[in-house]
């Protein structure tokens, strides 16, 4: 419960510094009640207002000034993130045996992704002008996002382990007579 | 199969499309970078349970509690799951087709981790005799957040022993106690053994009886030579006979010959052994032996296993009959295709000429011929649909090796067709099939063999009966 409330009060101070408004934190109610009676359809309601008002209050960032970028995904997407984290996984929260392939996977991901948004668009050689035009600045996000992560949410995945020899085939038991 | 969206994380990624479009409405480049983090975080969760999934290793366990399981009575089933690392799972077991689920969860939810395995205890109903084998165990395989599933399926290989139904049984040991069965009259045998019980009747002395059977106070008080009549017990070698071949096995409704075949001779083993007779167990199928118990050197324990043993039912579709091949003629090179093949099917490969000779029920004979004696008591249950020339030969050769031989013989229709299914044509093909059956049965009692027809609802009586009248 503890970890709960510390992302709260990370979600609390990050819409504080949004605009200090106490009308906004009331999605941050409709999280911890969804905490509290684990309802998850209502922490996922509170997070998608929580993130409205974020934006409504929040001016966009150019993607051109790097700082403006970070401030804004430190303050506010990274807690929306581990708010979200917070409010799918199970009760009580366990620390997980991390994979280390998904990790260096994402890592690289959105390190291609990052690297891809920031130095594409300033070959102003090729006619792209991002200060421009925010619609292209949102198009070439949506693209990159998925085309990085797009194959890997809809790909096969790893081979399936029942059709090759599967865990259960060896540990055969049978103790009928 | 790869893994699947579950509700949640199906609407997760309407969040996720909903931020990018409104990002297009909106213009707000805030939005886009939102949804693509939350996209991030999907991708990273599905690799990680991908990754969970693969390594996972998962051991199952399922058992079944009872030692002895009986047709028509439940037992029970311990399904665990253990796991080296948690993991949630949907858990559906499956018993076999011809088993109905009785009581307890058959499907289990819950987290299993490596010092909480997953376990539940139900029981089922088996609703025929045999061996069975578990089809695979189906696991819904669940992401930790709850945003994918993956299905996949185990086996743990359990099979079950069904044997037949207790109530088969105990008839069985209730027909013993209630018909009295003796042999009795002249038999065939060298090493009949005869015992003198009962005092009958006074006769006259007739040239040739034993000296120690004379009444001597009827002589003194007749003043002619009496002789003493007794009572004379035989106990005759039984041999039953069970045709295992494939027009036994059919079932199309809820019974199959080969299950009241089974009720039947473990009735006659059992009132034969009870009455002191020694009782002794052949089974075969279309090819070959399957299993040869001798009379007098096997328990009556050992007839029943084998009975227990016998293959199981097979399922068809509809009225089988009898094998249409002996009907019309014969498909071009069919003939010369069995007569090569069908010796090579023979125990121990020797040399037939013949594929009549290559049958189940003659290999039967030809076993009894070589390891048993002869003026043996034969009770031979078949359906005579399966090899039926061979039957005629062999069982002629049978009676001509002095033995008494008795055909039990259910037929096909009863056991497969409903009386509101019936058509013409159907009727039609009943018919032959029934004149067919006849024609046989015929030249089986013309060769001194008693057939003894019955029906699905015969529970023993008439076999017992008909046993009986044999020696009278």
């Amino acid at each position: 419960m503890i970890g709960y409330l510390l992302v709260l009060y990370l979600a609390l101070v990050s819409v504080l510094h949004i605009d200090p408004n106490p009308l906004y934190t009331l999605p941050l109610a409709a999280v911890l009640i969804g905490f509290l009676f684990e309802k998850k359809w209502m922490g996922v309601a509170g997070w998608t207002g929580f993130v409205l008002i974020s934006f409504w209050k929040l001016g966009s960032p150019n993607l051109t000034d790097i700082w403006s970028v970070s401030i804004h995904i430190i303050i506010l997407v990274l807690p929306l993130i581990i708010l979200l984290e917070a409010i799918l996984s199970p009760r009580p929260y366990r620390l997980e045996r991390i994979g280390i392939w998904p990790l260096v996977i994402s890592i690289f991901l959105s390190a291609g992704a990052i690297l891809l948004l920031f130095f594409l668009p300033r070959i102003q050689q090729i006619g792209i002008y991002l200060d421009s035009d925010p619609s292209l600045q949102i198009f070439i996000i949506t693209a990159i996002a998925i085309l990085f992560f797009g194959p890997v949410l809809l790909g096969p995945g790893p081979s399936d382990p029942a059709k090759s020899s599967g865990p259960g085939q060896r540990t055969n038991t049978d103790k009928n007579e | 199969m790869g893994s699947r969206f579950t509700f949640t994380g199906r609407l997760i990624v309407g969040l996720v499309v909903i931020l990018f479009i409104s990002a297009y409405m909106f213009s707000s480049t805030l939005m886009a970078v939102t949804g693509a983090a939350v996209l991030l975080y999907l991708a990273y969760r599905r690799m990680e349970f991908h990754s969970l999934t693969t390594r996972v290793d998962l051991r199952i366990e399922r058992t079944v509690l009872e030692k002895v399981v009986h047709k028509d009575s439940p037992c029970s089933i311990k399904l665990q799951i253990e796991s080296d690392e948690s993991i949630r799972m949907i858990v559906s077991d499956r018993p076999p087709r011809t088993f109905i689920h009785s009581s307890g969860d058959i499907s289990i939810t819950g987290t299993v981790s490596p010092k909480k395995p997953l376990s539940t205890i139900y029981s089922i109903i088996p609703k025929e005799r045999g061996y069975f084998r578990f089809p695979p165990l189906g696991l819904t395989l669940m992401e930790a957040r709850g945003l994918f599933t993956r299905e996949m399926s185990l086996h743990p290989g359990t099979e079950i022993f069904v044997r037949a139904a207790k109530k088969d049984i105990a008839m069985a040991h209730l027909m013993s106690r209630r018909k009295q069965f003796e042999i009795t009259g002249p038999a065939h045998r060298r090493h009949t053994r005869t015992y003198i019980s009962d005092f009958k009747s006074v006769r006259d002395y007739m040239p040739g009886d034993r000296f120690r059977d004379i009444d001597w106070k009827a002589v003194s008080r007749l003043t002619k030579l009496m002789t003493k009549e007794f009572e004379h017990e035989t106990s005759l070698p039984t041999m039953i006979m069970v045709d295992c071949s494939i027009s036994m096995r059919e079932v199309v409704r809820q019974r199959a010959k080969l299950d009241h075949a089974l009720a039947l001779a473990m009735q006659i083993g059992i009132v034969m052994h009870n009455n002191g007779h020694p009782v002794g167990l052949i089974t075969f199928d279309e090819f070959k032996v399957m299993d040869h118990l001798t009379p007098g050197k096997c328990e009556l324990d050992d007839i029943v296993l084998s009975l227990f043993k016998l293959p199981n039912p097979v399922e068809t579709a509809d009225y089988p009959g009898m094998p249409r091949r002996y009907k019309g003629g014969k498909a071009e090179g069919e003939e010369r295709f069995l007569d090569t093949v069908g010796p090579f099917l023979v125990k121990g490969k020797r040399r037939s000429f013949t594929r009549d000779r290559t049958s189940g029920i003659f290999e039967a004979i030809r076993t009894m011929e070589l390891l048993e004696e002869t003026g043996m008591l034969l009770v031979v249950i078949s359906d005579l649909e399966t090899n039926r020339p061979a039957i005629m030969r062999s069982l002629q050769m049978a009676v001509k090796r002095k033995h008494r031989v008795v055909v039990v013989s259910p037929s096909s229709w009863p056991y497969h067709i409903r009386d509101t299914e019936l058509s013409e044509k159907r009727l039609e093909r009943m018919y032959e099939d029934y004149l067919e059956k006849q024609t046989l049965l015929r030249s089986l009692r013309a060769g001194g063999v008693r057939v003894i027809e019955v029906d699905p609802e015969e529970r023993g009586e008439l076999v017992i009966s008909g046993l009986r009248r044999l020696s009278q």
